[in-house]
């Protein structure tokens, strides 16, 4: 009888080949997307051990100069941006820890306290300066000035942001030491998107970006949600004008900046401010939300052997092929840090488990977690990272959000 | 793939495993991000931006490359205990010693022998055996 055909060398490189392009094919990003379950689900050990990562980041005495970006602007804005994003991350997780039970509750009540330590660094003059730097003005003081006065107008950066994080805060708090502040920010916001010529407000001087305005929107409907009120008719005013002027027609993504006068795009639209505008409208029109998230998926969500990526620029911008800034990151191949960072919040806010599970994936490859004494902390994240993947992983889902209450 | 490569691929892989451990817990204790985040436009600190660097082309081979290049190790050490050592290409030494070990050790000239058919070039036996009862 005749032994086995033995393959000869090329047939076994041809295997080894093989079994190579298997490995790459199915192995990394199944090993990477193994705990995206766990976050998409909300399963507390996982949640909980990023949360005390962010916490201890919080915890430590942060100033602009962690952040040497080279603008003392950008550097103003991440730090504010750090507290924004764990506030939002540790009122998630409040949000979610609404089962009865005393080990629930503790958890709400920690979350809330770490939320708390988070707002009064935003609110502190040292997270304000950037704003206050750009319009000569504190934020806080324009939102006393009078109505229709000169300077009763943008800072929906600083504003939306905050407004939205104190929103949240009243959610989970009904009644704080922060809502008169709350109130003031959210009225004086209503009052600027009513006012505003073209539906949309300033970020600075004569530079309206949307996903400020987007940001600001949610504030107004938090606001409104947390106090059992009919939504104030800036809301309204302000999603009409994302619709109308800051959408493209032909992908339906966010334009990242628009003309102050005009409101006409600078832009085709890009990743990263429809990825965090479709999370931030979460808080506040469930179908726009769903709508720019399809956008993103369509248009610029890619996969490559398995990990989710997002484009920082539509393919058919030839243009804008490889630009950076520091609202995208860096942006390797097309792909955007930031645009893929922030798709994980949206897709979570708008129930899209695939894409979630290939995104995290590749937050887990490029951002190597490291887990220790049950806290996880992203080895290339550093505190603005941290607390940026803390608040996209834990993204609520807008259809739980804007059902009315 | 020889099964000597194949071993030395696997070997390799493990310690870009272990290497690849030791710089995430490394990194993530010398708050290497903030370092680097805090050095803005300026060169960051040598030692921090080495680590980065080699944090990121360390995981990209322990994560994406290693388990396919495991996988073609084991795939090519499998071959070879399955199949004996690879026959042709004639770039590996003693390789035509091993296809004429192998052809001689084949079963196809012991039967024909034994059936007595005569038949001696013919790599086939079932086919020899075959004539023979014909004739």
């Amino acid at each position: 009888m005749n032994g086995p055909p033995v393959p000869a060398r090329p047939a076994r490189a041809l295997l080894a080949l093989l079994a190579f392009v298997m490995g790459l094919g199915t192995v990394p990003h199944r090993v990477c997307e193994r705990d995206a379950a766990a976050y998409y689900d909300g399963e507390t050990k996982q949640v909980d051990a990023l949360a005390a990562s962010v916490s201890r980041w919080t915890g430590e005495e942060l100033a602009p100069s962690a952040f040497a970006t080279g603008s003392s602007r950008f550097d103003g804005e991440w730090l504010f941006g750090t507290y924004m994003m764990a506030a939002m991350g540790f009122g998630q997780v409040a949000l979610a820890s609404n089962e009865p039970g005393s080990a629930s509750e503790s958890r709400r009540a920690e979350s809330v306290a770490r939320m708390e330590r988070c707002l009064d660094a935003m609110l502190s003059p040292a997270a304000r300066a950037f704003d206050r730097d750009a319009w000569s003005l504190d934020a806080l003081a324009s939102v006393e000035e009078p109505a229709g006065s000169s300077r009763d107008r943008g800072h929906v950066a600083y504003l939306g942001y905050a407004g939205l994080a104190l929103g949240l805060h009243r959610l989970v708090v009904p009644s704080s030491r922060f809502d008169a502040r709350h109130d003031a920010i959210v009225t004086a916001l209503a009052r600027r998107f009513s006012a505003s010529p073209n539906g949309l407000v300033e970020t600075y001087p004569s530079e309206v970006y949307p996903v400020d305005n987007a940001a600001a929107l949610g504030a107004l409907a938090l606001h409104a949600r947390a106090k059992h009120r009919t939504p104030a008719p800036g809301l309204t005013r302000g999603l009409e004008a994302i619709r109308t002027r800051a959408i493209a027609l032909d992908t339906g993504l966010l334009a990242q900046a628009v003309d102050a006068d005009t409101a006409a795009p600078r832009d085709p639209g890009r990743g990263s401010g429809s990825a965090l505008g479709a999370y931030f409208l979460a808080y506040a029109d469930q179908a726009m939300s769903a709508s720019l998230y399809r956008a993103v998926h369509r248009e610029l969500f890619r996969t490559i052997i398995g990990f989710g990526v997002v484009l920082e620029h539509p393919a058919s911008c030839d243009k804008c092929a490889g630009r950076a800034d520091i609202d995208s990151g860096p942006v390797v191949f097309g792909f955007g840090v930031s645009a893929t960072g922030f798709a994980i919040g949206a897709s979570r806010a708008n129930d899209d488990r695939d894409a979630f599970a290939s995104l995290y994936a590749t937050a887990h490859l490029f951002g190597a977690p490291f887990d220790e004494a049950a806290t996880r902390t992203f080895a290339t994240g550093g505190p603005l990272g941290d607390a940026i993947l803390f608040a996209m992983l834990t993204a609520p889902r807008a259809a739980t959000l804007t059902r009315p209450s | 793939m020889t099964r000597r490569r194949a071993l030395v691929v696997g070997v390799l892989s493990l310690l870009v495993l272990a290497l690849h451990v030791v710089l995430v817990r490394a990194m993530a204790h010398g708050h290497v991000a903030h370092v680097l985040l805090g050095s803005g436009n300026a060169a960051p600190p040598l030692g921090a931006a080495l680590l980065a660097v080699s944090l990121v082309v360390v995981r990209l081979g322990a994560v994406v490359l290693a388990p396919g290049l495991l996988l073609a190790s084991l795939a090519s050490l499998a071959a070879h205990a399955l199949f004996g050592p690879p026959r042709g290409g004639g770039a590996h030494r003693g390789g035509a010693a091993e296809d004429a070990g192998s052809g001689t050790s084949s079963g196809a000239g012991k039967s024909s022998d034994d059936e007595g058919s005569g038949g001696v070039a013919a790599a086939d036996g079932t086919g020899l055996n075959i004539e023979g009862r014909a004739t």
